[in-house]
């Protein structure tokens, strides 16, 4: 488990992570969440002890932050490059090598992600000669060879198309699997929605109040108990109805908000005797919409979909 | 565990030893180095194979002949011709005689012209006319004959006897010795002494400019790319920067190792040259020391810039003060205890070039020589001290260059 505890982080003028806390646990995804310059990669970088704490405790399964740890922590930054004039297999073995693999064991590690990825005729081929997504690819590879403990990535479907979105959910689910703990970052709200298990939504540097813990809890705490229906018959009663906090009437359809305590079941028990009902729907909330509802107003450099990301 | 500073610097080693641009450089510096150390001299040793015409525009009537004469008794052409030939404008107006000189001498039919009035053998200046009026060797041949003739002139005129003209007309050589504290005694080829420490000078040069290119260079790609965030989870900064310096001094080490082998079995006359220079076990104290503090300061430069371009033209003002030393070798030379040389020894910047020069004319007091090498190692270790601070920070901020203030920041902070 990683564990953050009331971690703060100023730049100059800037405070870019304000008292943040959480748990990281193993066999689950944890997402990062947030606007752009919410202070995601900062908050990662500090994990990584690129940069250093003002304030607050990070641990790893109960140890402080140390050089032998740095070879049990893999990270995917959100900016990718790589030596472009070096070869692919001597690349991926140099960022091995810096986690401590011997060179014997790193090259044999190579060999297999790359025939895993389909690369391994590239092997000897320069990374400029190589296409973007390839590269993305080998990027992976680097970021996971050493069989990290603790896997953290950042915005790691930026840039991906489909198929390699697809492999590297794939991925993601076996970390998971190998009881690894996962930290991932994003501000698409669709792939966070798809894979967190747990998450906190940071904006402004600062936990927005309420926005963490598993995908239902927060879903719930911010579920907003929407109806649709459709139906024959003079609706205008429902506006006056005392468990509907928000009403928006049309001519034989609406749209409901109940308050927080009332059954959608159970209102539909008591509407049916006055309407003819034909269609009924609750609707549960998106994180995207979530997201929106939290950080949409305050956030001036909001972006919720990416252009070429696909949903 | 096997230090990561080991792993960086392999890299670095391996990555550059088989880049195109090592191997040009490998080629490349001995080559431009015999070009500006040896063609000088090699132009300058190099006998004419062509008689050269030489005009005389001569008011007297004896001048020239007993010029003429002297020259082709002197100077030689390997086939026995003689070197110079005159040509002799006489007997018309000065000025007339003068402008048909020009005219040939600007139609390249001779090299140029000497004016010879009436009045030579009292005057002290002798005007010379050529579209090439540098070319020294000409004119100091000349004006050694010229005199010569002139002052046995003038004894003639003031009747001293023949035999007694050659008695004072004898010329003297100086035959130049160095002498050492062990008491040997040796003759000094100024040639040899001049290219064994112009050799160290250039090497030590070259290197730390190539491979403080590399260094430069391999920084900024990881900055840019942002390489340096997966690097800096796997390793320290100090790691990071330590290996970089070793990897590319171990490519140094490797370059010039190599030159010397190729120098020593090929060329011996190379080594004879480098080795018999004075206080030769000197010059690696300050050449390492001087290495190691100019590789900081280009890594601690790599980190502050964004772009190769950028880096370039800092990293160019810097190495002019490594070279400005050789622009000052031949008056080191002639006077290695010159107090401005003393001051710039003491400038820790240029305290290698400087003391390589000094040293191989004369070993410096120990005073000095201690003296430079405890500051030189002092500066070395405050800028691998910074440059470790700024390139800790330096290398993880995009965007501005920093500020003086910004950059003291980060240096005071922890």
């Amino acid at each position: 488990m990683i564990s953050v505890l009331n971690l703060r982080k100023q730049f100059s003028n800037i405070v870019a992570v304000d008292d943040v806390s959480f748990n990281a646990e193993r066999g689950k995804i944890f997402g990062l969440l947030g606007p752009n310059g919410a202070g995601k990669t900062t908050t990662i970088r500090l994990l990584l002890n690129i940069l250093s704490p003002d304030d607050g405790q990070i641990t790893f399964d109960g140890f402080a932050f140390s050089s032998a740890l740095q070879n049990k922590i893999g990270y995917l930054p959100e900016e990718r490059g790589l030596y472009k004039k070096s070869k692919l297999l001597n690349t991926i073995i140099y960022f091995a090598c810096l986690k401590g693999v011997s060179e014997t064991e790193a090259k044999k590690l190579a060999k297999d992600w790359l025939a895993r990825f389909d690369l391994l005729n590239y092997a000897e081929r320069r990374i400029q000669e190589l296409s973007k997504g390839n590269q993305q690819k080998v990027q992976f590879i680097c970021s996971l060879i050493h069989n990290p403990e603790y896997v953290i990535l950042d915005e790691p479907f930026s840039g991906l198309d489909p198929v390699n979105q697809l492999l590297m959910r794939e991925i993601f689910l076996e970390q998971r699997k190998a009881g690894k703990v996962v930290i991932f970052s994003t501000h698409i709200m669709e792939h966070a929605e798809k894979l967190c298990d747990e998450l906190v939504l940071i904006n402004k540097g600062k936990i927005v109040p309420k926005a963490f813990g598993t995908m239902s809890e927060v879903k719930q705490r911010f579920g907003k108990n929407a109806i649709y229906i459709e139906f024959d018959g003079d609706g205008s009663f429902l506006s006056s109805m005392n468990n509907v906090s928000k009403c928006q009437l049309f001519q034989n359809y609406a749209e409901l908000e109940l308050n927080n305590d009332e059954s959608p079941s159970e209102f539909l028990r008591t509407i049916v005797s006055k309407l003819n009902v034909t269609k009924f729907e609750t609707k549960e909330p998106s994180l995207y919409s979530i997201f929106l509802e939290l950080v949409g107003d305050a956030s001036t450099s909001l972006s919720v979909t990416e252009k070429d990301g696909v949903q | 565990m096997k230090s990561k500073m080991f792993v960086v610097a392999k890299r670095e080693f391996m990555e550059n030893v088989t880049s195109k641009a090592f191997l040009l450089s490998l080629v490349l510096t001995p080559a431009i180095m015999i070009g500006f150390g040896f063609l000088p001299s090699y132009f300058a040793a190099k006998t004419e194979t062509n008689t050269i015409v030489v005009g005389i525009v001569d008011e007297t009537d004896w001048f020239s002949e007993k010029l003429s004469e002297r020259l082709i008794e002197q100077y030689k052409l390997p086939n026995a011709q003689p070197n110079y030939l005159l040509r002799i404008f006489r007997n018309e107006d000065f000025e007339t005689l003068r402008k048909n000189a020009d005219m040939l001498a600007l139609e390249e039919e001779i090299e140029g012209v000497f004016i010879f009035p009436q009045s030579i053998e009292n005057d002290t200046t002798i005007e010379y006319r050529s579209t090439r009026p540098g070319n020294i060797r000409l004119v100091n041949r000349f004006e050694k004959t010229m005199q010569e003739i002139l002052r046995e002139e003038r004894m003639r005129r003031a009747n001293v006897s023949e035999k007694e003209i050659k008695k004072f007309s004898q010329s003297l050589e100086v035959n130049p010795m160095l002498i050492s504290n062990e008491g040997e005694e040796k003759k000094v080829d100024f040639k040899t002494q001049f290219f064994s420490s112009y050799i160290f000078v250039m090497l030590m040069f070259m290197l730390i400019l190539t491979s403080g290119q590399m260094l430069v260079r391999s920084v900024v790609e990881e900055k840019s790319n942002r390489i340096v965030e997966i690097l800096l989870s796997s390793c320290s900064a100090n790691d990071l920067m330590k290996g970089k310096i070793l990897g590319l001094s171990a490519l140094g080490v490797a370059q010039i190792s190599l030159w010397l082998i190729i120098g020593i079995t090929a060329v011996s006359p190379f080594a004879v040259l480098l080795f018999s220079a004075n206080g030769i076990w000197l010059m690696p104290i300050y050449f390492i020391l001087g290495y190691l503090m100019y590789a900081s300061i280009f890594v601690g430069i790599g980190s502050l810039v964004n772009t190769e371009q950028e880096a370039q033209q800092i990293t160019s003002y810097i190495s002019l003060l490594l070279i400005f030393p050789i622009v000052l070798s031949v008056n080191a030379f002639e006077n290695p205890n010159d107090s401005l040389f003393q001051i710039l020894s003491f400038i820790p910047l240029m305290t290698p070039t400087m003391m390589a020069l000094r040293i191989s004319v004369q070993v410096p007091s120990a005073i000095e020589v201690i003296t430079t090498i405890l500051l030189l190692f002092l500066t070395t270790l405050f800028f691998m001290w910074t440059s470790g601070k700024i390139f800790r920070i330096g290398i993880l901020s995009t965007g501005k260059r920093p500020t003086m203030k910004e950059l003291m920041m980060w240096i005071k902070s922890s």
